[in-house]
Formats: structure tokens, C-alpha cells, sequence
């Protein structure tokens, strides 16, 4: 699945960067007007639009296969709780690691509504990996199915 | 209880520092890190303090000669926020290392020992990534040494004033192994955005 995603992709990205040369060598230097032109920029248009779905798609495959990493290691220890904590004690210290600039260390820190104000929505749409917490969460749900599957 | 505990007097910088010497000759060894050439002391000026105004025109003379003279080349540069850098190149590890100790050495023997703010070295990853979080082979990583806490840790910036955390743990796990000294308080490893090399 992760290699037809990414077939349609480099494909996309190949014939969009051939797009943007030809209409920028062709087109903007007073270009030819043949009857061509519009299928051409239709194309141009449909490449875009599959580069940009494509690679949505295929980052969202990757944090699936993340989870599903999760669940196979999961399934193979016997014990989804072990993976969720050790997981929870890398987030907390990570979360401990400061975004604060050294040299403003005496300085009162007006900025740290900033992390707060992030528009995350997005982020999560384009990140490769799913959070954190949302990989523990799974795992603590698989944790109960587990266990309540064992009675 | 830290170590190096300010009230069991001071303990000299090359002690804590020369420890990236061995951690660098193992982790290049094991192909997790390649140090590049580059280096820099951080500081604040003082226009009151003879020794750090006259900084770039005595650094030749501090590095370059008399005995334990290395071929570091070496510049001042200011940044942004009003801080200053003795930014220093030199492809042979162990001088660049030296150098960066004689800088902080010499500021704190001209009373600006309180002007040094951290000392930088900058790394390539040169291992593989297992993850995708983790420290991508090729890109960029700093071991940053803070003078006033005497610790070292890892800083590695991703993109617009963002960090690669996990990543950083990763190196701060090599590090330890390297038998560096660490900070363990996670806060204390503040960033510096905008590194001049």
C-alpha cells in the first residue's frame, strides 16, 4: 500500500517540477498559443492535486502502521501496558525538555503562550507519526481487551 | 546531588569538558556521530571589560602561538540577541576542543568569567535512524557545555525555532554511555536558536 502511495506520488512531484519548468522557460516568456494550452494547465492542476492528496494519504498510512506496530509488539510481549508506560515516561521527559532560549534565561519569558497558540490540526494532518499520547491511549484500550479477554 | 555542586568550590572547566574527547573518539568510532570543525564560545559583552573588547584582536595571539599554540581559526560574532561568539574551526578534534577551553579559560582569568553564558560544538549524525523521530542521518546536532552549571547536553534544532526531542534523547543516551557529564535536569537544556556556523 505505502509503495502504490508513493509510486503515485514521485510521479506527481516528477511531472509537476517538468510542469513549472515548461511554464516557466515556455509559458512566461511569451509562450506559444496553441490549442494545447488549456489541457496542459488542466493537467498541471490534476498533478498537483495528486501530489498533495497523495502525500496526506501516505503520511496518515505511516501513523497507521505506527499504531499497528504498536499492536503487533503488543500482541507478540503479551503485555500493551509495558509498551504504554515506557512510552509515558519518554513523553513526560520529553516534555521537560525546554523551548526557551538560553541567553533569555534572566529574562521574564513573554513568549510562552506561544507552544499554546500552535495550530495543531494541521500539524497532525501532515506529521508522519502519531502522538504520544494517542499511541498510549490505544495501547491502554488494547490493555483492557486483553485482559477482559483472558476471563 | 549534583557532582559538580557550586559549593564544593570549583571545579575546573577541563575537567567536565575534556570527557567529549574520549565520548567523540568512541562514538565516531561506532559511526554514530562525526564531529564537524565547527565550535563557538557564547558570551556577554562588556564594553567595561578591557579583556572582552579587545576580544578578536587578541585571539591570534590566545590561540594561535607561544606554546600549546593550535591552527584553530577563530572570529568574534554577534547575534541577535545581544550576545557575542568567539566562533572557532579547526578539523583536528582535539585542538578544536582546546581552543574552546583556552577561550573560556582566558575570559575567566580577564574577570568575564561570569560573562560566558555556554560552550558549542556541533555534530553530523553519521549512524543510522531506527525511527523516524529519531536523529536523521546527515542532519545537525550540538553538544552544548553551560559554564554556569558545568554540564554538558545535547541540542538539536529541526526547522523554525522547533527541537528535536526525541531525538535529543537519543544522543543524551550515547552521551552518558561516553561516560560524558550530563545534565539531568531536563529544564536546564535550553536552546540556542540561531547558532552562527
Amino acid at each position: 500500500m505505502m509503495a502504490i502511495a508513493s509510486f503515485f506520488v514521485t510521479v506527481a512531484s516528477f511531472l509537476m517540477q517538468m510542469f513549472m519548468w515548461r511554464m516557466m522557460f515556455g509559458g512566461m516568456f511569451g509562450g506559444r498559443r496553441d490549442s494545447q494550452g488549456g489541457a496542459i494547465i488542466g493537467i498541471f492542476l490534476a498533478t498537483i492535486l495528486v501530489y498533495f492528496i497523495g502525500s496526506i494519504l501516505m503520511k496518515s498510512l505511516s501513523r497507521y502502521r505506527e499504531y499497528g506496530a504498536d499492536h503487533g509488539g503488543s500482541e507478540l510481549t503479551g503485555d500493551p501496558g509495558a509498551l504504554a508506560s515506557a512510552l509515558e515516561k519518554i513523553s513526560r521527559s520529553m516534555a521537560r525538555i525546554p523551548s526557551e532560549d538560553l541567553r533569555t534565561l534572566s529574562t521574564a519569558n513573554a513568549f510562552m503562550i506561544i507552544p499554546a497558540l500552535r495550530g495543531d490540526s494541521l500539524g497532525k494532518l501532515l506529521s508522519t507519526h502519531p502522538p504520544l499520547e494517542e499511541r498510549v491511549a490505544r495501547l491502554r484500550a488494547l490493555e483492557r481487551e486483553m485482559t477482559t479477554g483472558l476471563r | 546531588m549534583p557532582v559538580f555542586s557550586r559549593n564544593q568550590g570549583p571545579v575546573d572547566d577541563w575537567t567536565v569538558i575534556q570527557t567529549i574527547l574520549h565520548a567523540e573518539s568512541q562514538l565516531h568510532g561506532q559511526s554514530e556521530i562525526t564531529p564537524s570543525r565547527r565550535a563557538g564560545v557564547l558570551y556577554r559583552p562588556d564594553d567595561g571589560n578591557q579583556f572582552l573588547s579587545t576580544l578578536e584582536r587578541q585571539l591570534i595571539h590566545i590561540l594561535n602561538e607561544g606554546e600549546g599554540a593550535t591552527k584553530t581559526g577563530s572570529r568574534v560574532e554577534n547575534d541577535e540577541h545581544g550576545t557575542s561568539w568567539v566562533v572557532m574551526d579547526d578539523g583536528n578534534f582535539e585542538d578544536l576542543v582546546s581552543s574552546v577551553y583556552t577561550i573560556g579559560n582566558a575570559m575567566q582569568y580577564n574577570e568575564a568569567g561570569q560573562n560566558r553564558i555556554a560552550a558549542v560544538f556541533e555534530f553530523y549524525r553519521s549512524g543510522y535512524a531506527a525511527g523516524e523521530n529519531d536523529w536523521a542521518p546527515g542532519s545537525v546536532g550540538y553538544w552544548v557545555y553551560r559554564y554556569d552549571r558545568q554540564r554538558f547536553y545535547p541540542f538539536v534544532p529541526e526547522g523554525d525555532e522547533e527541537r528535536n526531542r526525541a531525538g535529543e534523547m537519543q544522543i543524551s543516551q550515547m552521551m552518558r554511555s561516553a561516560n560524558v557529564s550530563v545534565e539531568k535536569e531536563m529544564e536546564e537544556w535550553r536552546p540556542i536558536w540561531g547558532i552562527p556556523f
